[in-house]
């Protein structure tokens, strides 16, 4: 059985999309990460504390773990010693989405993206992550 | 849910004629279906998603969108 695990990117677009199977739905902690670093309005930070916690209580949050982290670093190494990324960029480009794919990739979900190409490199080196578009998986 | 199409194919091999990948082989949205009854978890579960998404929105009408 796999289930979709959100990309930050499907947000701006897919909200009630989202809404309508949160049952369904799985997120990452990156991703909640991303939504709060980014949110402005107290309130808004408070309903984000709601959801988080609601989300935890479900069974709906994936947290990568120490291994994740190593795994995705070394994806996003090969990536710079094969050339398919510039290596003068910041060692935290991919970082996020490295995270992302490495804890779908180990638990049999399949990432939503509105962000194909970065994935599509991490596919690179995680060959058996999947991965969909946000407007395929959705419409 | 099973997947589409049996099982899962390798990523390499998800490219059909036209050289677009290809995702037949993945759920869609709406090859979930809602419960009819949720449990105490998923109702707030359901109320909390939809207050962040509100949030959410407000947000980017307010700030513009600034994560991605």
């Amino acid at each position: 059985m796999a289930f979709p695990l959100l990309d930050t990117s499907v947000f701006p677009t897919y909200k009630k999309q989202i809404e309508k199977r949160f049952e369904f739905i799985y997120f990452s902690t990156i991703v909640l990460y991303e939504l709060t670093a980014s949110t402005i309005d107290q309130s808004t930070l408070q309903k984000y504390e709601r959801w988080k916690i609601a989300l935890n209580k479900a069974d709906r949050l994936l947290t990568p773990s120490m291994n994740d982290y190593w795994v995705a670093a070394n994806a996003v190494r090969r990536l710079r010693l094969l050339k398919l990324i510039n290596k003068n960029l910041a060692a935290t480009v991919l970082q996020n989405a490295a995270l992302i794919a490495r804890s779908a990739y180990t638990r049999d979900y399949f990432v939503v993206t509105e962000n194909i190409k970065d994935f599509s490199l991490l596919q690179k080196m995680m060959p058996k992550l999947e991965v969909i578009p946000a407007a395929e998986f959705f419409n | 849910m099973e997947k589409k199409n049996g099982n899962k194919k390798k990523t390499g091999e998800n490219q059909n004629g036209n050289g677009l990948r290809d995702y037949s082989h993945l759920p869609r949205a709406k090859d979930f279906k809602p419960s009819k009854r949720l449990s105490k978890e998923m109702q707030e579960l359901k109320k909390a998603t939809r207050e962040a998404l509100k949030a959410l929105e407000e947000e980017e009408k307010k700030y513009g969108v600034s994560f991605t």
